[in-house]
């Protein structure tokens, strides 16, 4: 974890290392940094919004923290790319590059455009550092629910932005590949377009994604996937944040050619979902089989989990009692008509919470 | 009279080194913004397959730089940079304001704009290899010259003693 610490410190310009140094935070719980030239340093720790006095103290009062000025910016730019920018050219016209440890950084600055293209960005003034939590263990409970006479089933994670869908379908890789006690280990390929889920740092892979993965990175999700058709003869196929129309045809392929999908998509609810183009034809005709559907609070929680049809299968709720959460289990509600009401206390369950995922231990 | 001739020698050796090391300078520029416009290798890695080519101290320089650059200590580039050229360059061999020029490569080296890295590349290897062709016509006139003064004055300095 020291190691960890360092390696991830070590990407700031040195006044921002000490500080970061001083603070002694728990990278488990820092989610996201953002650096804008000349404002102050930004985190967002375990839940909330912090700035960074120059003792390393974390202050609520954000305008109170140290700022970083332009050379520092462009210091701590250095040490991202190891020194080598230009080496991430294709990545930065993508707005963002990954570093060691599979954390994203995004940029913004202005943008150099060629036949109404980008070419690349200049004058980089700010950053947003992402971090890349893998929750080893985290869908343990949910890879149950997507299995269904031996077989995995097409499942959709439906989640808001930050609410720890990617850190799910990394796990869920990582288990369909490896094997699990619900399933035999298959071969999964995965498109990993933005280098989020094996958060590979020059061609090397920082996350485990499972012994029989292979990663397609930096490809667009349409054409990866039948790349990966085409030349991996993956049983599984794994895509984070789909939703373009160009996805269409190759997600259309997937689901006609034997293969099984696991896939994202941003929404809040199936009903969300439904509402999109993409896939409101593919709801309809009930492509995909499952639909996990993710909240924020606490982030990573898994809401409930739905059949083709919009059936409940697990769905989870909260009551204070005695001062702590517990968890309720519904099964079989039907119809997805949600019978709130019903609580039953055989049902109910504590939360298993894994890192920032948090479910219950309710049977598939 | 060798003592002479030594001096016209390393005079002659001098303006040699100085042609060399500009010349390659201007070559390993060259071949450094190949591979980062081409291969988009990593600088540590074009660093070291420049100096696996270079002939004179600068191949040291990039080796140095190199490896002061996968120790990820946390040093900004300039300033590894200036250090591997402290280290490995002699003092004598260059001017104040030719060590001054070889310090303000590193903007080309790693810079955050990748535009202006490019820009600067090629006004730097325009700039080195005018200096190489300088050093070069130096070289040809001064070269012969200075051994042949320097031999001429053993010869004069033995004909005086005896």
């Amino acid at each position: 974890m020291v190691g960890q610490k360092d390696s991830f410190y070590g990407i700031f310009s040195a006044r921002l290392r000490e500080i970061l140094q001083k603070a002694d935070l728990d990278l488990g719980s820092l989610q996201e940094l953002r650096l804008r030239s000349g404002r102050p340093v930004l985190l967002q720790y375990g839940g909330y919004e912090y700035g960074l006095l120059p003792d390393g103290a974390l202050t609520r009062e954000a305008a109170r923290g140290v700022c970083i000025s332009r050379p520092e910016l462009e210091e701590t730019l250095e040490h991202i790319s190891g020194y080598s920018l230009y080496a991430f050219d294709e990545e930065l016209r993508q707005g963002f590059l990954t570093v060691p440890g599979g954390h994203r950084i995004g940029v913004v600055g202005k943008l150099v455009l060629e036949d109404g293209k980008v070419q690349c960005i200049r004058h980089i003034s700010c950053m947003n550092i992402r971090l890349s939590h893998q929750i080893r263990g985290c869908a343990d409970e949910v890879l149950g629910h997507l299995v269904a006479g031996g077989t995995l089933c097409h499942t959709l994670i439906i989640s808001p932005p930050r609410c720890g869908k990617t850190t799910l379908l990394r796990d869920l890789i990582r288990q369909v590949s490896d094997g699990t006690r619900w399933l035999a280990g298959m071969t999964v390929g995965v498109v990993d377009e933005r280098s989020e889920l094996a958060g590979a740092y020059l061609g090397e892979a920082q996350n485990d994604l499972g012994m029989r993965t292979d990663v397609l990175e930096g490809a667009p999700k349409a054409e990866g996937m039948m790349m990966l058709l085409r030349s991996m003869s993956p049983q599984v196929i794994a895509v984070d944040e789909i939703g373009s129309s160009a996805d269409s045809y190759a997600l259309e392929n997937v689901f006609h050619c034997g293969c099984r999908l696991i896939a994202t998509a941003h929404g809040t609810s199936l009903e969300d979902i439904r509402r999109k183009p993409l896939f409101h034809r593919m709801a309809q005709e009930q492509m995909f089989e499952r639909y996990v559907v993710l909240e924020g609070d606490p982030a990573g929680s898994v809401r409930e989990i739905l059949d083709g049809r919009g059936n409940c299968l697990y769905r989870r709720r909260e009551q204070a009692r005695t001062g702590r959460k517990k968890v309720y289990t519904e099964g079989g509600c039907g119809g997805g008509d949600m019978q709130d009401d019903v609580d039953r206390d055989e049902d109910c369950r504590d939360a298993l919470h894994h890192g920032g995922l948090c479910v219950d231990r309710a049977r598939p | 009279m060798a003592a002479c001739v030594l001096t016209g020698l390393g005079l002659e050796r001098r303006i040699k080194d100085r042609w060399q090391l500009f010349r390659e300078m201007q070559e390993t520029l060259t071949f450094l913004e190949k591979e980062m416009t081409y291969h988009r290798s990593p600088i540590c890695e074009a660093f070291r397959l420049a100096a696996k080519r270079c002939r004179t101290r600068l191949g040291e320089t990039l080796t140095e730089a190199a490896e002061q650059m996968e120790k990820r200590s946390g040093r900004s580039f300039p300033l590894i940079w200036e250090d591997a050229l402290g280290k490995t360059i002699p003092s004598g061999l260059l001017t104040q304001d030719e060590t001054q020029l070889f310090i303000e490569v590193r903007a080309a080296l790693c810079n955050t704009d990748i535009v202006m890295q490019k820009t600067l590349l090629e006004k730097y290897v325009d700039r080195f290899r005018m200096m190489a062709e300088t050093e070069a016509q130096v070289c040809l006139e001064k070269g012969g010259m200075y051994r042949k003064l320097a031999a001429a004055a053993g010869i004069f300095l033995v004909i005086l003693l005896i």
